[in-house]
Formats: structure tokens, C-alpha cells, sequence
């Protein structure tokens, strides 16, 4: 049968089985939006002190950390970029921040799409559109923390040209942890026992990423595990930004090779794991 | 052959199959793919055409298949085979209420449920009045949604659905929301959204609403589609005693090749008795 409808009211094919299903996600930014306000609106409505939390909740974690790790343990920082004396909470935040653009995206994240099994059973949008909402959520509480950080360095009067690589590891530490993120929420959607596994990992991650401590402190004799530490991304990730931020030195180019390569990797995946489980998910709720 | 749609099906059909989340620890460790017996046809080969303005009732009993074909039209299901063809935008009030917030106050809903219908912030924008004034909410629209009794945010709901009215809708029995006044209210909207030429698909277990709604029916029984033609037509077999419904089915269909094609009932809806009598 052929259709000779005029160009104007040409049908659009709304669903068609022999067709590849093609990734758009800019179709979907008015829904990615409307969620990522819902998300920020939503939060921290019921609670007196609202947005204030946005920041107490990590500053509060940064004191409990500092006290632990600097008076107690007895951590070391290095120099600061300027040649000051290196202060440990200083450190500490910048690295913090950073991290947090991760856990914050992967824990949240990780539970978008089974979050969002209501509004899959009501209205149509794919699966990676809760994730996106989420990271832009995160992304937008970050700025603000990098912002906060930068300030704090501004007044220890600490900085330098290596500050405008920040937006560069920003955009490819996202890139990484979205991809990482929808991977996760997927199989969470599948096997829900992985996001009760979640929070052990991320746990498991931040002592794993030198967060708290530089590499260095770890002995000669545990080689084997300062190598796997060191392979870690995420590590790598948070020795970048410390790199750009703190000591004010250009990252080296064999660490952005290494970080893009992960983000590619970690891009493949998320495309693979989408097209092949990635699909259907409404029908699993 | 040259015809003008709205919405349009073409060997539409739906497999569901065990799926890993709710096989065993055992199926899901040795990656045992449930056997294809498992699996089974909630819709099976669908066509039909539907012309913009005309509305399609879809009638069976519980299991049929009809909300999982309402589920693919509306996009929220894949189809495993077939093709699904539209003019316009389609909006389901499947979607009613979608993404309520409920920390969030009616007027703040209003736009976080418009934009997840699918429309622009300038027509939310312009019809959030409208909206407010349909829901009959008044002054608890600026109180947060946990406030709200579940008639009322029904009525939002159903306010924010229906306020653009889309190209093709979808209808799952929502056809009562709220008391009986708010009831009444809806009634006469959809029915002047169904003459303001709105194509619509409406599955629905009350046969008068079919018959005073609907141009088209099709009849289905375990995904598969026994009757499709003029509403009255299916509609009088569905309703005839089981025992003569074989010989009727057998008699429509050998009526020749338009038991299978679409027929339009030749009066135009807005001057039928069976929209008139609403009003």
C-alpha cells in the first residue's frame, strides 16, 4: 500500500519493529530538564533548613574527616602549589568535591530508573533519561562545591593558569560517570540486590580513589596493592584535579590518555548494555 | 491507494516472556534463558486505520490484550513485531497525574506534569488558568500535593491531560474521576473534546460507553483481534448470547473484505444522538 499523502502531513513512524532503535537524547532535554528540577525542587522542600543542607552535609563530613585523618592520624598533605605549607582540610575538600561529582551520580543515579518505574508505566521516555536527569542534578549541586572550593583556594591565595583544565576534567569526569551510572541503575533494575550492594562499593571506592590520603603513604611492601590502587579511574580522576587545583601543576598527558580511555570505555558499554537490556525496562516494573 | 490518518497499525503484536527479574537465583546464575513456551502473545497481529477525528473503542474481557495495545500505541511498550504509524502528537490518559511531586504545591505539578505530557513551557504556561479553574481546586492549588485528598489530585490530573488536547488520545476506563459532579464534568469535556475532532482510543469493559463514544470497535479475546468494523455492528455480536455469537462472527466476516476494513459511521459525531444525548 503506498501512502501518497502530502510532505506536510506525512505520518511519523511512531514505532516500527524492523527498524533499529537510534539513541536521542537531545529529543528528550524537556523531559531531562522538567526531571532535573523536580529532583532540585523535591529535595530538600520538607526540611527547615532546605538548601543549607546542599552544603552542611558535606562540610560536616569534611570536619568529621579532618579531625580523624589530620589530628588523630596524622596525615600529611604535600606543599600547596603556591609553596605554602600544605593545610589538610584544604586538600581534603578539593579532593572531596570531586569525588563527590561521582558518588553522588552513581548513588543517585543508580537508583533512577527503578525510581522512575511509576512514571515509565504512565508516559514513554528511554531508559537513560532518569540517569541524565540525576547527573544534571549532581552536576548542578557540584558547580556550586567547586565554586565554594575555589574560593577557599583563592583566599590561601593559591592559584594558577592550571585552573582553567578544570572545566576539561569536569566534562570528561561527567562523561565517565554518567556512563558508569546507567550501567549500574540498569542492572539495579534487573537485580535489585546491586543497589543494596551499592553503598558497600562506593564505601569501598572513596578509600580506594586516596580521597583521605595521599598514595604515597601506602608501603613500598604492599606493591602489588599500590599498583591496583593506582589503576583505579576514579584515583586518577581525583590526583587530576588535585593536580590542577592544588598543587597547580598541568596533569600529565599519559594520565588524560589513561582517563579518556576509561570514559571511552565506559561510553561503549553504557551504548551496549542500552541497545541490549536497555530497552524494555518499563515492562520490568 | 491513497487514504489521510491519523493513527495507523500494521501487524502489531506483543510477546511477553519470563523475564531475568523474575526468574530463579538459579535461572539468573546459569544464564538459562526461559524457554520460548514461556512466552506468549498479549497482543497478536493488530491493523487497523484510523482516520483523524474518528475514535476507536476496544472492547474484550479482562486479559484480552486491550491495555497492552493501548500500552504500544502510547509508546510506552515495544512492539515485538509491527508498526505503529501516527499524524500527531499522542497523549495517554494513561499518563494522568504522571510525576506528581507531592512536596510540591498543584501550581508547581501543573508544569512538572505538562512537561512530562510533552508540552512547551509557553503552553503550560498559557493554560495553567484554565487548568486551575477546570480542577475547581481554588486556593489549594498553592498547597503542597501531600495535602490533597486522592480525588483531588485525580481532578489535577485530569485537568492537566485534557487541557491541550492532543492529536490522538488514549483512554483506559478514566472515564470517572472524582465525585459526581467532577464526574459529570469530565463527561461533557471529553465529549466535546471527542467533537472538537480529537482522534481517540478508548478500551472500555462498558459497552454504552462504546457505543456512544466510539466510530470503530475491535474486538479482542487473548491478543488476538476476532471482529473489527462500525461499532454497532461488533457491538450487537458482543452482546448477542454466547451460543449464536459463533454463527454472527462466522456470518460478519464472510460480509465480504470491509469486515476487515475500516467503516465509518456516515453521520458526523457533533449532530448523533449518541453525542447529543450527553449534553
Amino acid at each position: 500500500m503506498t501512502t501518497t499523502t502530502p510532505v506536510a502531513d506525512r505520518p511519523r513512524v511512531v514505532y516500527d519493529s524492523s527498524e533499529a532503535v537510534k539513541i536521542k537524547p537531545w529529543r528528550y532535554r524537556q523531559l531531562i530538564l522538567t526531571l532535573t528540577r523536580r529532583e532540585l525542587a523535591g529535595r530538600y522542600k520538607s526540611a527547615a533548613l532546605g538548601w543549607a543542607w546542599a552544603l552542611l552535609v558535606p562540610a560536616l563530613q569534611i570536619a568529621v574527616y579532618s579531625i580523624v585523618f589530620s589530628l588523630i592520624l596524622r596525615v600529611n598533605p604535600g606543599t600547596m602549589g603556591n609553596g605554602e605549607q600544605g593545610v589538610f582540610w584544604v586538600w581534603l575538600v578539593v579532593g572531596f568535591v570531586s569525588y563527590n561529582v561521582f558518588s553522588g551520580i552513581v548513588s543517585r543515579g543508580g537508583g533512577s530508573i527503578v525510581g522512575s518505574g511509576p512514571l515509565m508505566q504512565k508516559t514513554y521516555f528511554p531508559s537513560y533519561v532518569p540517569v541524565l536527569a540525576t547527573a544534571a542534578a549532581v552536576l548542578f549541586q557540584s558547580s556550586i562545591e567547586f565554586g565554594i572550593v575555589m574560593l577557599i583556594l583563592a583566599l590561601f591565595n593559591n592559584v594558577a593558569l592550571t585552573w582553567l583544565a578544570l572545566p576539561v576534567l569536569v566534562l570528561v569526569l561527567s562523561v565517565f560517570v554518567i556512563a558508569v551510572s546507567y550501567v549500574v541503575a540498569l542492572a539495579n533494575m534487573y537485580l535489585r540486590d546491586v543497589g543494596l550492594l551499592l553503598p558497600v562499593v562506593l564505601q569501598m571506592m572513596f578509600y580506594l580513589s586516596g580521597v583521605i590520603f595521599p598514595v604515597q603513604m601506602i608501603p613500598e611492601k604492599l606493591h602489588v596493592l599500590k599498583v591496583a590502587i593506582e589503576a583505579n579511574p576514579m584515583l586518577q580522576f581525583v590526583q587530576a584535579f588535585r593536580s590542577v587545583l592544588y598543587d597547580l601543576q598541568w596533569p600529565a598527558w599519559e594520565t588524560m590518555v589513561y582517563l579518556v580511555a576509561w570514559t571511552l570505555f565506559a561510553v561503549g558499554a553504557m551504548i551496549f548494555s542500552y541497545r541490549k537490556w536497555g530497552l524494555d525496562v518499563s515492562e520490568l516494573t | 491507494m491513497s487514504e489521510s490518518f491519523a493513527l495507523r497499525a500494521t501487524g502489531v503484536s506483543k510477546r511477553y516472556r519470563n523475564r531475568l527479574g523474575t526468574g530463579s537465583i538459579k535461572q539468573i546464575l546459569t544464564l538459562r534463558r526461559p524457554d520460548l513456551e514461556e512466552a506468549y502473545w498479549a497482543v497478536h497481529d493488530v491493523s487497523f486505520t484510523l482516520p483523524a477525528g474518528e475514535s476507536l473503542g476496544l472492547i474484550g474481557h479482562n486479559g484480552a490484550g486491550k491495555s497492552t495495545l493501548l500500552k504500544l500505541l502510547a509508546g510506552i511498550h515495544r512492539p515485538t513485531l509491527g508498526r505503529i504509524e501516527s499524524t500527531g502528537r499522542v497523549a495517554s490518559l494513561l499518563a494522568l497525574g504522571a510525576g506528581f511531586q507531592h512536596e510540591l504545591s498543584g501550581r508547581d505539578n501543573i508544569s512538572l506534569n505538562g512537561g512530562l505530557l510533552g508540552l512547551s513551557k509557553a503552553q503550560i504556561a498559557e493554560h495553567t488558568e484554565a487548568i486551575i479553574e477546570f480542577s475547581g481546586l481554588g486556593d489549594h492549588i498553592e498547597r503542597p500535593m501531600r495535602t490533597y485528598s486522592a480525588g483531588m489530585r485525580m481532578r489535577l490530573g485530569f485537568s492537566v491531560t485534557t487541557a491541550v488536547v492532543p492529536e490522538v488520545l488514549i483512554l483506559d476506563e478514566v472515564i470517572g474521576v472524582g465525585d459526581a459532579q467532577f464526574q459529570d464534568k469530565c463527561a461533557r469535556h471529553l465529549d466535546g473534546i471527542l467533537t472538537g475532532g480529537t482522534t481517540m482510543v478508548i478500551a472500555s469493559h462498558s459497552n454504552a460507553t462504546i457505543r456512544r463514544l466510539c466510530h470503530q470497535t475491535l474486538w479482542l479475546d487473548q491478543g488476538e483481534p476476532i471482529l473489527h468494523g462500525p461499532t454497532a455492528a461488533v457491538m450487537d455480536i458482543y452482546e448477542a448470547p454466547a451460543d449464536e455469537q459463533e454463527e454472527l462472527i462466522a456470518r460478519f466476516r464472510a460480509g465480504g473484505d470491509q469486515a476487515a476494513q475500516v467503516v465509518s459511521l456516515p453521520e458526523s459525531r457533533s449532530d448523533s444522538p449518541r453525542a447529543r444525548s450527553h449534553q
